[in-house]
Parts: structure tokens; C-alpha cells; sequence
């Protein structure tokens, strides 16, 4: 086999024979799926006790009313503002509904959501959301409002678990990419493995592809055990094809790889660039829509989710996996991916270096 | 013709130089770690750079294996500029660096697999046997290279430095951090590639090692080569010189007392123990001897030692090398 096949098997069998990197690219996202599938429920998907106040006052709120009525996920109590706010207060509510119509007739729709329970309430905003949205997008085209089939609404009827695994998938790729290739590389500088290989007619940039060609097999890999594993355990079901999901976790892996780079010719031990590359993704596994939608969050961090690149991963992951897309409808988000390899690894020749500093 | 010029390197030193490398400088910084260096490696030779930590040793070393771009000067190896074309000698040279860090999760057998093939080189399980026998590592063969001890891994870095059998072959400190059975283990494995008439180029800072295993040894302090010659013949240079060591008992003689006797060149106490440095053993010895028993006093412990490369360094530097 060539040096190069030979090099990128080497990597794989070294990453998998690595307890903690075992555990952070595969066991970790892996535990986050199975526990959040078993607490938040899965055959029936969630079901969120919805406080509705105002229904009554025009048309289109009552469509909306009804379609939620006739969904499965969500039980309804209509109420007065005042009790159905104490209700969410005592926890008898996941969230609570308040249509409003000003006196110019235009219906505004206020969200109250439980705080304390913040994963569950995010979910089930998320869902009324997208009622509101649908609702919304048919007045803008003059439609009576009140027309809103119910099949469509049950196709987008989320489960969490259908929500988060696309989202931990991304997360997994994130850190493989970022964490796996910064430490990787730095250790090898270092502790003077990179100069050892330096010492044999393998040419070193022969040695980085063989390492950014392993990560790519443990995404896909990622892929393949998350994907599986929501499968097999909480009927999760892929809407997309193979090859858009590929196309998206490759681009995905090969943009954060490119963030590691940065980092691995910013540091000088294993020690900073961990710390360094910790913080760079942790953020990111907040504010990109891993656990929760970006929209859900509060108004001026909405333009940091939109300068994240694991927002566009996670974005198109998700449209793939849940909603049925292909790479044909998430090529902004693919385009994202590849610029950010490609800045990154701009960026990162600046800073690279082959030796580790001297003296 | 190549045996000849083996022979011919005990006595003449400049008889056709496998490398050859003239005024080699390398800084970092305001530093300069190597400063001028000339040495001319013979072929089949066993070539000692022997120096303190810090002498440029490394540097120079890993400038002629091609690993570091010099400052100055001009390094040739097989007739190779390695200036110029650092990758033409790779295939040829054999490297052990001075850090010994591999990939510590695959085996033993796989790791000196992978690195048959980076070196494009036969990586049959027989060969890679064959290797590891030949540094008795054959029971470690499907250990993970994290659970090596040092010799251990010392060994597998010497078989990886063999993989693609070299006529030329690099060990930077290949004893350094091992306890004397391990170090008398891989001086057999130097020694047996002398036999096998290949060029071993080692740096050490263990002068019994320089003398043990080199043919010749380069004399480094401070990036410069103080002295080039076989070991012994740096030894013979310094005259029948000697150290006498001395426990008295009786009245102190005092350290000028000491340094006034005949044939004696300095004297010190070292933690309650005289020690003289003699060019003139004997004289000065029976001089100690007399000097003591009139004072009324008498030698307790008494150590003759004659020059060593220790000897020679502090010759050349004033400062030992141990320190």
C-alpha cells in the first residue's frame, strides 16, 4: 500500500485506539443522544401542555387554535392571561400562547415559555413557531388564513430527538474537526514526531493530508454511529439521501479542521492549544442551534449565531436528515463550509509552523 | 577499497570523508549554536561529537541529516549538498533523534512497519522481524510503543533509524537516560553496525561512551570544535597527566601548601578531600607522601587516575563536563 494509505490507517487505528479521543468525538455525542432520547420521550414524540388565551378574537388565530387542536404532540387549555400565566408559572404549562389584536386589526401572538425548564419550553416554542410561521406565510400571500391543511403540520411535527441528533452530529464533527487536528498536529511538532518524519523521503505535507484524510473517515464514521443509534433506538428516520449527507458532513469536517489548523500554528504545547480549541467550539455548541433553535435565543446574540459556522452545519444537517432536502437546497450552507475551509486555511499558512519554537 | 579506508582512518584522518561539512553556523536569535564548525566523517568510521548540553551537538547533527536549514557554511554527505537538496540523502542516511517520541498507540510491529513504508523500503513481516530481533525487541512485537521503557524505546527508535538499512547512520545521544545494563545493550547494537561497515556519526555527553564506541571524537563547547582526534591520541596529548585524590588525617595542610609541591599544577578540597592535578605523577606523589608525614599527619585514602577525555575536555575548556 502507498505511504499515504498506509499513514491515513495508521492515524484511524491510533484515533480509535485513543481512549479520549474515543470517548469525546464518539462516546460523548453518543451518551448526549441516548440520554436526551430516553428523558425527553420518543415514539410519541413530546407532549407539550399549551396554554391558549385569545383565540376567540379573529379568524385566523382561531385556524391556528384549531390546527393545534388536531395535532398529537400538544394538549390545549384555553384560559384568561392571568390564569394560564400562573398556570406556567406552577409548572402545569410548557408554554402559553396569547393572541392580542391591536386596534388598527392587526393580530400580534406572544409566546410565555417556563425559564426553569428551559429545553423542554424551547422545544415546544419551537413547534407553536412553526405554526405561527405557516400562519404568517399565508397571509402574506392573501390567502384565507384559516386554510391550513393538517397534514402538513404533522409532517413537521418535531420530535426533540429528531431535532437534536443532527444537531449532536455537528456538534461531534465540530470537535473532531477543530480539537482533533489542533492537538493532533501540535503534539506531533512537539514532541518532535513531525522532524522524525521529516528524517524520511515521506514528504511532510503528505503526512497533514493522511491526517485530515482520518478525520474525515471518523466523521463519516460520527455520522454513521449517531445517525444509526437514533435510528435503532428512537426510530429516527432519514428523510435525505446518503450522498447530501455525506457532501455536508465532509465539507463540515473539512471546515473545522481548517479552524484546528489556525489554532495548532497559534500555540505552542498540547495544554494551550486544548484550552484554546475548547474555547472556540464551546460557544459554538451553544449558539449554533445543537441543542436548541437559534431563533429561541435572545435577540442580540442573534447576530453571533449568524457568524458561527456550526450554525450552517447544523442548519443543513438538519434539513437533510429531518426535513427531506438535498444538497441542491442547502448549497448556501455548503458554500459556507467551504469558504470556511478555505479562509481557515489561509489563514492558518500564515501562522504554521513545521518546528516547534526554538530555544 | 572501502575496508582500507576504514583501516586507513585510524591513522590518517583525512582519507576520503564520507561527509564533509566546512565552517557550519546556525543561530537562533541573538545566539549563535553553532559557530564555524569544520568535521570530515571517514567512511566505516564510528565519529563521536562529544559536549556539555547546550555545545550545539543536536544542531549540528541535525543540519548534516538535512532537518535544519544552516546559517553558513557547506555540508556534504555521500556527495550530496544537503544544503541544496536535503531530500536527495534521505533514503540513504539512518536518523535517531535526540527525543524519542513516536506514536505511542500502535504496536511495535506496526510502527516499524509504517515507517519501512514512509522510507518506500521492503515492510514484510519477516524484515520487520528481522529488526526487531536484531534489537531484542521480538517479545515486544505486539506491544502498544506507550508501555516501552526507555532502553526499550531507544532500541526501537535505533531499529527505525536501520529501516531502510543505511550506509550512514545518525544517533543523537542514543544512550542519554538509561541505566548501565541498557547502555552496555545498545553500545553491542553500535558496535555491530561498525562491523557491518557502515558510518555511525553519534553525539554524546558521556565521555566513557566517546571512548568505548569511537574511532574519533570532535571535542564541542559553546558551537566550536575544540579538538578532533582518536581518543586515545587526545589523551596522550595531555602528557602523563593525572589526578590524585587524598584523605589526610593529622594537621590541615593548607591548599597553597598543597599547589608549592613539586610536579603539581592545582590543588583544591573537594568535600574534605584533596585533589591535585599532576602533569608528573610520581614526583608528586612522593612528594605528597613526604610533605604529610613531616607535617605529623598521615594518608588515609589514596586514588592515582590517570587522564581520561574528561581530562582532555577540561584541557581544553577549563571546566568539566559533568558539571
Amino acid at each position: 500500500m502507498s505511504g499515504l494509505g498506509t499513514m491515513t490507517l495508521a492515524f484511524i487505528r491510533m484515533t480509535l485506539r485513543n481512549r479520549m479521543a474515543l470517548f469525546w468525538m464518539l462516546a460523548f455525542p453518543a451518551i448526549f443522544i441516548v440520554l436526551f432520547g430516553f428523558i425527553l420521550g420518543n415514539d410519541e414524540g413530546p407532549d407539550f401542555e399549551v396554554g391558549v388565551v385569545g383565540a376567540e378574537q379573529s379568524p385566523v388565530s382561531q385556524g391556528i387554535l384549531e390546527q393545534m387542536r388536531q395535532t398529537a404532540s400538544f394538549t390545549i387549555t384555553l384560559g384568561t392571561e392571568t390564569d394560564e400565566r400562573q398556570a406556567l408559572e406552577e409548572g402545569d404549562r410548557d408554554a402559553v400562547l396569547v393572541f392580542r389584536q391591536a386596534d388598527s386589526g392587526r393580530l400580534s401572538a406572544q409566546i410565555l415559555y417556563d425559564q426553569t425548564d428551559f429545553q423542554r419550553s424551547q422545544v415546544a416554542m419551537l413547534a407553536i413557531q412553526q405554526f405561527l410561521e405557516r400562519a404568517n406565510a399565508e397571509m402574506a400571500n392573501a390567502q384565507p388564513a384559516i386554510d391550513i391543511t393538517v397534514e402538513g403540520v404533522q409532517s413537521n411535527a418535531l420530535r426533540f430527538i429528531d431535532f437534536l441528533t443532527p444537531g449532536i452530529l455537528g456538534m461531534a464533527i465540530m470537535q473532531n474537526g477543530v480539537i482533533g487536528m489542533s492537538m493532533g498536529l501540535v503534539g506531533y511538532r512537539e514532541r518532535g514526531i513531525l522532524r522524525r518524519i521529516k528524517a524520511t523521503p515521506f514528504p511532510l505535507w503528505k503526512f497533514l493530508v493522511a491526517h485530515v484524510l482520518s478525520q474525515l473517515g471518523i466523521a463519516v464514521l460520527q455520522a454513521i454511529i449517531f445517525i444509526g443509534l437514533a435510528m435503532t433506538l428512537f426510530d429516527l428516520e432519514v428523510a435525505g439521501d446518503v450522498l447530501s449527507l455525506l457532501v455536508m458532513v465532509i465539507s463540515g469536517c473539512l471546515a473545522f479542521i481548517s479552524l484546528g489548523f489556525i489554532v495548532s500554528g497559534m500555540t505552542r504545547n498540547v495544554e494551550t492549544a486544548s484550552a484554546v480549541a475548547n474555547i472556540a467550539t464551546f460557544p459554538m455548541m451553544f449558539l449554533s442551534g445543537v441543542f436548541f433553535p437559534v431563533d429561541t435565543a435572545p435577540s442580540w446574540m442573534q447576530p453571533l449565531t449568524k457568524i458561527m459556522p456550526l450554525t450552517y452545519l447544523v442548519e443543513a444537517l438538519r434539513e437533510i436528515i429531518i426535513r427531506g432536502q438535498s444538497i441542491l437546497t442547502t448549497w448556501p450552507n455548503l458554500l459556507v463550509m467551504v469558504a470556511t475551509a478555505v479562509v481557515g486555511l489561509a489563514i492558518g499558512l500564515r501562522f504554521f509552523r513545521w518546528e516547534p519554537r526554538a530555544v | 577499497m572501502q575496508p582500507v579506508a576504514a583501516r586507513q582512518s585510524e591513522t590518517e584522518p583525512t582519507a576520503q570523508p564520507i561527509i564533509r561539512v566546512r565552517g557550519l553556523v546556525k543561530r537562533y536569535g541573538a545566539v549563535t549554536a553553532v559557530d564555524g564548525v569544520d568535521l570530515a566523517v571517514n567512511s566505516g568510521e564510528v565519529f563521536g561529537i562529544l559536549g556539555p548540553n547546550g555545545a550545539g551537538k543536536t544542531t549540528t547533527i541535525e543540519m548534516i541529516e538535512g532537518l535544519r536549514p544552516p546559517d553558513g557554511g557547506s555540508i556534504e554527505v555521500a556527495g550530496v549538498d544537503v544544503v541544496r537538496h536535503p531530500e536527495r540523502i534521505k533514503h540513504r542516511i539512518g536518523v535517531q533523534l535526540q527525543k524519542t517520541a513516536l506514536f505511542e498507540e500502535l504496536t511495535v510491529r506496526e510502527l516499524l512497519g509504517l515507517f519501512a513504508t514512509l522510507y518506500l523500503t521492503d515492510a514484510r513481516r519477516s524484515r520487520i522481524d528481522g529488526l526487531l530481533d536484531r534489537v531484542s525487541l521480538t517479545e515486544k512485537a505486539t506491544a502498544r510503543v506507550s508501555t516501552l521503557s526507555g532502553g526499550q524505546l531507544q532500541r526501537l527508535s535505533l531499529a527505525i533509524a536501520l529501516v531502510n538499512d543505511p550506509d550512514i547512520v545518525f544517533l543523537d545521544e542514543p544512550t542519554t537516560g538509561l541505566d548501565p545494563a541498557a547502555r552496555r545493550n545498545l553500545w553491542d547494537i553500535i558496535g555491530s553496525l561498525k562491523a557491518e561497515k557502515r558510518t555511525v556519526v553519534l553525539t554524546t555527553h558521556y565521555m566513557e561512551e566517546a571512548e568505548a564506541l569511537c574511532d574519533r571524537v570532535a571535542i564541542m563547547d559553546y558551537g566550536r570544535v575544540l579538538a578532533c582526534d582518536a581518543p586515545r591520541r587526545l589523551i596522550a596529548q595531555l602528557g602523563p597527566a593525572a589526578t590524585i585524590w587524598a584523605t589526610l588525617d593529622g594537621p590541615a595542610l593548607d591548599e597553597a601548601a598543597l599547589r608549592s609541591l613539586p610536579g603539581v599544577t592545582s590543588a583544591q578540597f573537594v568535600d574534605g578531600e584533596v585533589e591535585l592535578q599532576t602533569e608528573d605523577p610520581e614526583t608528586a606523589l612522593t612528594a605528597l607522601l613526604q610533605r604529610v608525614r613531616q607535617a605529623g599527619g598521615q594518608v588515609e585514602r589514596l586514588t592515582v587516575t590517570s587522564a581520561t577525555l574528561e581530562d582532555v575536555f577540561l584541557h581544553y575548556t577549563g571546566r568539566r563536563l559533568r558539571e
